[in-house]
Formats: C-alpha cells, sequence, structure tokens
C-alpha cells in the first residue's frame, strides 16, 4: 500500500508539471506591463524596460517556466505585482476560507445526495422517489449563483435569518453559501447514487444474498451499497473539481475573501504571478484528492487493493451473463 | 397420505410479468411434486419458465413486475404463496436454499469468503458464535473440496468452479431440507461439470436434501434425477420418473422426442442431429390449444383450439376446466398430449 | 448483423418511443419555442430597447410597459432576455457542436486503433481534467482577456476530456463486439468500418451525451459569465442579466429572477428530452421483452 502511494505520488509530479506549465503558458500570453504598472505613466521607457528585466520578463518562455518551477521547490511562488508580498503568503491568508467552503458543501452534498439516492432506489417508484427526482432534476438546471441569489433575496432580505455576505458573523455567515454550493451539487450525487444502487440491486450477488434470507436493510447497505460505493467515490472526485470551480462562484456572491475572489481580483489587476500560483495551487489540492480518492477506492474494493498491492493481477475473463428464462 | 411423502408440491401455478401493456405468460398452470429426499430435474430450453418456477418457491421474483394469479405451493404442509416476507426469510437460504447460474457473478466481490458463508449461517444457526463459526466455514469449504484456510480470501481470487464451490458449500451451509439448483454448470467448463455434479450428487446423499435441478442438459438428468418434468413454454408437457421419460419404447410427448433428437447418441446410427424445426414461442403471444402445435409434426385439428379436461379441485370434486391440451397419466407418467387423449371424452 | 447494426427502423422505433413519452415531447415544443424565439428575437421586440438606458426607469418593477421590469442602468428587461436567449442558446449549441465533432474524431480513432495515439491522449486528458474548468476559463481569459471567442475556447477545452472519453469508451465497447471482428478480418477498410458501422452504432451515445452537453454549457456559460468572462458590455446575455441583477439583490430580485427561470427552463427542457431521448434509444428496454 505505502508502495502504492509513493508511487502514485511521484505520477503527480510530471502532471503537475505539465499543468504548472499550461497556466503559465497562458497567463504569460497576457500583455501586462508589469513595469509601467508599478512605476507609472510618467517613467521612461528605459527604467520601465530595465524593471522588466529584473523580473526576467525578458527571457524566452521556457526558461522563464523553468525558473518558476525551480522557484517553487524551494517554495517561492515569486512576488505579487500589486500586493508587493509573496505569493506563498497571500494564498495562504485566504486559503482558509475555500477549503471550509468546499469542505463543508461537499459534506453537506455527499450527505445529502447519497441519503437520498439511497432512499429513492430502495423505494423506486415511491412519491418520496419521484419528488427527490423532480427536485434533482430542477436543481441540476440551475446556475449555482443564480440558487445563491434566490436564496439570499428569500433568507437575508425577506426573512433577515442570515447574513446576506461577508464572513464576519462566525458560523451564521457560512450557512447561506454552504447550503446553496451543498444543495446544488446534491443533485448529482443523488441521481448518480439512484441509478448505482438500481443498478447493484439487479446483480446477481443481491439475488444470492435473498436467497440466503437476508434483511431488506442488510441488503442494501452490506451488499448493494458496499457495491455502489466504488462508483461514487469516483465521481466524488471529479465532482470536487466542480465544486472547487462553484466555490470560487460561491465566494462572489457572498465576498467571501477566499481563493476564488483573490484570483478574480488578481485577473482584474493584472496581478501574473498571483494568478498562477492561486490556479497552481488549486489544481495541486485537486490533485491531492483524486490521490486520496484512489485510496479511497483500494480501501472499498479488494480487487483493486489486491491490484496496488503488488501481487500479480489475475485477468478475469468478462462473461456475458446468459439470462435464462 | 401422500402430502406426507412429498416435500414440494406445486399445484396450479401461473405466474405473468406484466411490463407496460404487456403481459409475459412465464409459467402456465403447471403442476409439480418433489418426494422427500427425491431429485427432480426441469428441463427445457431458455425462456421455457424454469428459473421463473424456481424463483417463484423461495418468492424472489421482481416485486414490481410478477404476478401469481392463481397456484400453491406446498412445502413441508405450509402453503409458501400464504408466507409474509420475514416468514420467507427464515425459510430462505435455512429450509430451502438455491444455487444459482452463474457462478461468476453469484458472489459479492467486496466481502470475503468467509463472511458470505457466516452471513447465512448467523442468519439461521444462532448456536454458532465466534471460534466454532469459523470451524464450521472451514468444514463447509473442505466439504465442496476447498481447503479452509481460503476462507479469508475474495471472491476474484477463486476459479469460476472454485466459486461455485462457494455458492453451494453456501447453500448447504444450513442442511436446507430443498436445494434448488439453477443450471449449476451451464457456466463451467466442461471437465469441471463433471467435477461439480458428482460433489452436488454426493452432498445430497449426505444430507439427505431433497433437490429441483434446473437444466437443459438431458445428459445431467441422468445422471442425477429421480425424476423429471420436461417444460415447454411455461407448461409442464411430460412428466415422470427418469426410467419413464429417458425410455425409447414409451410414448413421449413430440417435444421430448425432438429433444431427445436433438442430441448425439452414440448407440443409434445416425447422419445428423434432428433439431425441433422452429422457435419457442414469444411468452407475450403464446397460441391457441398446444402450446408445442405450430412446431408439431403430428399436429392435428383439435391441437389448435383450448380442450376441456377433468381436473380436482381444492376440496378433491372433479371438475372440467379448460387447458391447452389434455393431461393422460400412467403410473407415474403423464404426457400432455391430444395424441395419447381419447377423442371425443375429457381425458 | 441485421440485429446489431443500427438501421433506419431502429430510429423509426426510437421516434415512435420517444413520441408517446409526454414529458420528452412537451421538452421538445418548449426547447423549439426557445429556438424561435432566438431566431424572431427582433420580430419580437426591437433590439434598440435591450440597450436603451432610461434613468427614469432605474431598477423599475414589472409592469404593463416594462413586462420584466428595468435594470439597473433604466434598460428593458424583457427585451434584453429576449435579445440575450441569442447568445446564451448560439453558446450553448455552439460549443456543443464544436466539442462533439472534436470529442467523436478524437474518442473514435483513440478507441479504434488505441496503441500509442491512444495512451497519449489520455494522458493528455487525464492532465486537462484535473484542472477545475472554471479555474481553465480562469487561465484562459488571463491570457486572452475576455469576450465570446474566448468563453467558446474555454467551455469547449473544459468539457472536452470527459466527453470525449464517453465517446472512445462507447467506441471500445463496439470495437470488441464481434461482429467489427468480423468485419476486420472479412478486410473492409478500417475508415470505412468507422463511417458505417462504429459511428452509426455509437449515434444514440453520441446525441444523448451532446443533448445534455448543451444544457452543461448554457450553465457553464452562465457561470462564466457572472464570473467576468462573457460578453463585452452592453451585449445583453443571460448570465450577464443575472450577474448584474445580483448588484441590486438590497433593493429587488426580479432583475436575478427572471433570467434565472430562462436558463433553468432551457437546461431543464434540454434536460429532461435528453433523458427521454436515451430512454428511446435505450437498447436494454429494447431487447427485453
Amino acid at each position: 500500500m505505502i508502495r502504492f502511494i509513493i508511487k502514485r505520488l511521484l505520477t503527480i509530479i510530471p502532471m503537475m508539471l505539465v499543468i504548472i506549465f499550461i497556466v503559465f503558458a497562458l497567463v504569460s500570453m497576457s500583455k501586462v506591463d508589469p513595469g509601467r504598472m508599478k512605476l507609472g505613466a510618467d517613467a521612461s521607457e528605459e527604467d520601465v524596460y530595465a524593471y522588466n528585466e529584473s523580473l526576467g520578463l525578458h527571457d524566452p518562455l521556457i526558461v522563464r517556466y523553468g525558473k518558476y518551477v525551480v522557484g517553487i521547490l524551494k517554495g517561492d511562488f515569486g512576488v505579487s505585482y500589486y500586493y508587493n508580498e509573496p505569493v506563498m503568503d497571500i494564498i495562504m491568508g485566504r486559503w482558509p476560507y475555500t477549503i471550509k467552503l468546499t469542505l463543508l458543501s461537499m459534506a453537506i452534498a455527499l450527505a445529502a445526495g447519497i441519503s437520498l439516492g439511497v432512499l429513492s432506489a430502495v423505494k423506486q417508484y415511491s412519491i418520496l422517489d419521484r419528488i427527490a427526482t423532480v427536485a434533482s432534476m430542477l436543481l441540476s438546471a440551475v446556475p449555482t449563483f443564480c440558487m445563491a441569489a434566490l436564496l439570499v433575496l428569500t433568507f437575508s432580505y425577506k426573512f433577515g435569518l442570515v447574513p446576506a455576505s461577508g464572513v464576519t458573523n462566525g458560523w451564521k455567515s457560512w450557512i447561506l453559501p454552504a447550503i446553496t454550493l451543498g444543495i446544488s451539487y446534491s443533485a448529482q450525487f443523488l441521481r448518480f447514487t439512484r441509478s448505482t444502487m438500481l443498478d447493484t440491486t439487479r446483480q446477481d450477488y443481491i439475488r444470492t444474498a435473498r436467497a440466503k434470507g437476508v434483511a431488506e436493510r442488510t441488503m442494501v447497505w452490506r451488499h448493494a451499497f458496499r457495491n455502489a460505493l466504488l462508483p461514487l467515490i469516483t465521481i466524488s472526485g471529479t465532482t470536487m473539481g466542480a465544486l472547487l470551480g462553484g466555490a470560487v462562484a460561491m465566494e462572489k456572491v457572498f465576498v467571501i475573501p477566499g481563493l476564488g475572489t483573490l484570483v478574480q481580483d488578481a485577473l482584474n489587476r493584472n496581478d501574473v504571478p498571483l494568478v498562477i500560483g492561486a490556479i497552481t495551487l488549486m489544481a495541486f489540492t485537486f490533485m491531492m484528492i483524486m490521490l486520496v480518492v484512489d485510496l479511497l477506492y483500494a480501501a472499498v474494493d479488494p480487487r483493486i487493493r489486491a491490484k496496488y498491492s503488488g501481487g500479480k493481477v489475475r485477468k478475469t475473463a468478462k462473461k456475458e451473463t446468459a439470462h435464462n428464462g | 397420505m401422500e402430502k406426507q411423502q412429498n416435500l414440494l408440491e406445486i399445484k396450479h401455478l401461473t405466474i405473468q410479468y406484466v411490463t407496460e401493456g404487456e403481459v409475459v405468460h412465464a409459467v402456465n398452470d403447471i403442476s409439480l411434486t418433489i418426494p422427500k429426499g427425491k431429485t427432480l430435474g426441469l428441463v427445457g430450453e431458455t425462456g421455457a419458465g424454469k428459473t421463473t418456477t424456481a424463483l417463484s418457491i423461495l418468492q424472489l421474483l421482481p416485486k414490481f413486475t410478477a404476478r401469481i394469479p392463481t397456484g400453491e405451493i406446498w412445502f413441508d404442509g405450509e402453503n409458501l404463496l400464504e408466507k409474509n416476507e420475514a416468514r420467507m426469510r427464515k425459510i430462505r437460504g435455512g429450509r430451502i436454499s438455491m444455487i444459482f447460474q452463474d457462478p461468476m457473478t453469484s458472489l459479492n466481490p467486496v466481502l470475503t469468503v468467509r463472511d458470505q458463508i457466516a452471513e447465512v449461517l448467523k442468519l439461521h444457526r444462532h448456536d454458532l458464535k465466534g471460534e466454532a463459526l469459523d470451524q464450521e466455514i472451514g468444514r463447509l469449504l473442505e466439504m465442496v473440496g476447498i481447503p479452509a484456510f481460503r476462507m479469508s480470501d475474495y471472491p476474484h481470487q477463486f476459479s469460476g468452479g472454485m466459486k461455485q464451490r462457494v455458492v453451494i458449500a453456501i447453500a448447504i451451509a444450513c442442511s436446507p431440507e430443498l436445494l434448488i439448483a439453477d443450471e449449476p454448470t451451464t457456466a463451467l467448463d466442461v471437465t469441471i461439470q463433471a467435477q461439480v455434479l458428482n460433489m452436488m450428487r454426493r452432498l445430497r446423499r449426505e444430507l439427505g436434501s431433497s433437490m429441483l435441478m434446473i437444466t437443459h442438459d438431458l445428459g445431467v438428468v441422468a445422471n442425477i434425477c429421480d425424476y423429471v418434468a420436461i417444460m415447454y413454454a411455461g407448461e409442464i408437457v411430460e412428466y415422470g420418473t427418469v426410467e419413464d421419460i429417458f425410455d425409447p419404447e414409451r410414448k413421449h410427448h413430440p417435444y421430448t422426442e425432438g429433444l431427445f433428437r436433438s442430441i448425439p447418441n452414440i448407440y443409434v446410427e445416425s447422419h445428423r442431429l434432428q433439431p425441433i424445426d422452429g422457435l419457442m414461442p414469444e411468452p407475450t403471444n403464446l397460441p391457441q390449444g398446444c402450446m408445442f402445435h405450430p412446431r408439431c409434426p403430428h399436429c392435428m385439428e383439435r391441437c389448435t383450439v383450448p380442450c376441456k379436461t377433468a381436473a380436482t379441485d381444492g376440496d378433491g370434486k372433479a371438475q372440467i376446466v379448460e387447458a391447452s391440451a389434455p393431461t393422460v397419466v400412467e403410473g407415474t407418467h403423464s404426457i400432455k398430449c391430444h395424441l395419447f387423449a381419447k377423442e371425443g371424452e375429457p381425458a | 448483423m441485421a440485429k446489431t447494426k443500427k438501421t433506419k427502423s431502429a430510429y423509426a422505433d426510437a421516434w415512435r418511443r420517444l413520441k408517446k413519452n409526454k414529458v420528452a415531447m412537451v421538452s421538445l415544443v418548449v426547447i423549439v419555442l426557445l429556438i424561435a424565439m432566438a431566431l424572431f428575437a427582433d420580430l419580437i421586440v426591437d433590439y434598440s430597447a435591450a440597450i436603451t438606458q432610461s434613468a427614469a426607469d432605474k431598477l423599475a418593477s414589472p409592469s404593463a410597459e416594462h413586462w420584466f421590469g428595468c435594470d439597473g442602468l433604466g434598460r428593458d428587461l424583457f427585451a434584453r432576455i429576449i435579445h440575450g436567449s441569442r447568445i446564451s442558446l448560439l453558446l450553448g449549441f455552439g460549443t456543443t457542436a464544436i466539442t462533439t465533432v472534436t470529442a467523436v474524431a478524437l474518442g473514435t480513432t483513440a478507441a479504434y486503433f488505441g496503441g500509442k495515439f491512444d495512451s497519449l491522449l489520455m494522458r493528455a486528458f487525464d492532465i486537462l481534467i484535473s484542472i477545475p474548468s472554471v479555474l481553465l476559463a480562469l487561465a484562459i481569459s488571463a491570457g486572452f482577456g475576455t469576450g465570446i471567442p474566448q468563453l467558446v475556447c474555454a467551455i469547449t477545452i473544459g468539457q472536452l476530456a470527459s466527453f470525449t472519453r464517453v465517446i472512445r469508451s462507447a467506441v471500445l465497447n463496439l470495437v470488441d463486439q464481434e461482429y467489427i471482428e468480423a468485419e476486420r478480418a472479412l478486410g473492409l477498410k478500417n475508415g470505412r468500418i468507422i463511417m458505417t458501422h462504429i459511428i452509426p452504432n455509437a449515434m444514440g451515445t453520441i446525441l444523448v451525451q451532446a443533448t445534455m452537453q448543451v444544457a452543461r454549457n448554457i450553465l457553464m456559460g452562465a457561470l462564466l459569465s457572472f464570473l467576468g468572462l462573457g460578453a463585452p458590455i452592453p451585449t445583453p446575455e443571460w448570465g450577464q442579466i443575472a450577474s448584474d441583477g445580483i448588484s441590486y439583490l438590497r433593493y429587488t430580485g426580479h432583475i436575478v429572477i427572471f433570467p434565472t427561470i430562462f436558463i433553468t427552463i432551457t437546461a431543464l427542457a434540454i434536460n429532461l428530452f435528453g433523458d427521454g431521448l436515451r430512454d428511446a434509444l435505450d437498447p436494454r428496454l429494447k431487447g427485453k421483452a
């Protein structure tokens, strides 16, 4: 298992290098002139050139990229053009807000989506199932930021129950953003859980379990759900990426000073080092999440575990199950 | 009384699957008996309703689509169709257990073999705990020819034949009175088939269980069955002891004859096999009269219409009811066909 | 062969099933109406109404004169939403068309030929997928500025990887099937097998995926507009209108509510139609008697 983790971590390195390069190259396309920004419109061409030269901006892209990567290895993400502070320090100050929002929403999305999904699958065609299906269809058709606006309109401005924005009201500030984002993404989990559960309950081993005299509840949780968990874990990883994007929007609606707002402000201010640093860090976080997902996957599925522990993988022939009436 | 000897008695069982606007007539008015300690072979093509019959005994038919409009399933003096879900759970895996067709998919991939056997033991044999439980699991595995130390392995670590042995171990764990085996060897290699069959025969003898063996392989039937029921399009067309069915001198249903002609016979010199012409009718659209008449070489005018036949109702009173074809009974042997019925009067 | 190959009659079958599905049919009507609205926007209300500012009508509530009220600059919201449908829908359908064609081309070749191209492409997509698409869009806008082309680019690239994967695995399933093998054995040219057997058989999956993709892309477009990557001012666009409305939320909700309703109805109708399409094309339902 440890060997697997190390192997998996090693694959992250080249992937991160490519990601940083993509982001670096994209952002470097912008015609930003930090020298002019810094020294003002009155400064002479020579001074501006000299300033940019000192930042290494006239080097070819690949050289700048190389220097940047070497810097990262030393923990140096460069200095923000706007704040004139190390990028890492600024990011670290904003990071907790984004993490908090993402984790809270993810927890809500998973809890609501999975429990309702399992329920609707078990009680297929019931009223609850129908309501849940319609609700999830509706939810996944409303843009998250629009839903946030509607909820603010109702619960903050109309009923005055929760603050409309900011993070100065303690836990109350997090209710609306986390619930909006969580509920919005729970729709995906609900539909996915429902269909996977319906799929697993049709499997032969569920019939075997029934034939043993297993009670409905054991059948659902011990047999069906544990198998449905595998695809669910995979989908959770990718959804987390989408949710991270949604968090950027939530931060804008609710004025939360997280990484999302930071990137947006940095974009508006042409603060290239900060943009690259923040996006890189978020991509890195996402990769780590995917690593955790892989580990969870191995924890749940013995077949994957066997594959990881270095043993030979026996190829099982995929046999079409012949149906017999 | 007859009821004492017969462990399982199915009477006039009809099963339908109802889906959007379509009714699938899977099982049509069948009656079967399995005496204590005996094996009944249920033979027929794919889609004849064999598995549906088996699942109905355990009441494992799909909840939303399956309907049982008529019939009784008597097991040891109790009608299973009248039992509620909680009562049925006590019977499933304990007194009646089932071996499924495809061992590759019949075991839960995320649980160890030990856990899967332990589950059925815990449900039906409450006295087993801790060390004794593990010992019993080991003993069961050894019984089906798997070393006990492999109990902590997962299904994917076993081959197809081994998996089927595990499935069998689960099925015999509580020494069931009735063992239902749904084509237990179809998905296995030929060499493994023989091993598994021999093992099943031995286990059945040791446990003294009755068995319902579903198969389309007449060789399997000759090997391990005492009685045979031939099923076609949801009906039982011929029923008797193995001797009755396998005796070429006797009268047989044209479908049974067709079945025998379509397998190679080393004692009779023939140039080629003679398959039965045509296909089994769609269960959504069964023919009038005898189910087999569109394919029958002996088809007569009266085969194409339903007929009146004598039957006894629940109180033992004789009645005239409508059937697809008359049933002719001769000792232990019965055939559902016009060929052998006297014309003009209900058989 | 006749059984596995989707013939015209199979599509006729699917269409017949689809016609029976009321939800899908209502959705189809809604989609057609929305497209008609976008096409004939000028006939419904003059474009100038969508961009003319009027200080007196600032944040005006819905009335007989302004059906949906006015926005923060006093522009008529009804006109802005009607004309906004053009960019929103064009964005949704256009990006989907680009994504679909690219994904089908890449996914089919990768799955059919396998080998180095396949593994290289899948590696590349692994990387692409690990950049959340909103971040990728932000990076694109950082490099190339904001505007419709950048938006199209961001949406397309953001969705391409997952779409291609779906097509690839659908084609992989087909390639494994025996009749394709038989065709290869018969010596048919690869190009011909792909065009006459693989693509027609994968068409069901492609159609359903593409339909759902339109809804996803419309939502993504709205989100990116909200994040300031959308159409240049004063061009109306649904996401843009809603996001403008958020700044006035304290005073009035109608500027957000109306575009939200339109986005939601559009996405919902497309998704429901996609669901119906999938059910109609689903071979599992077909095979089972």
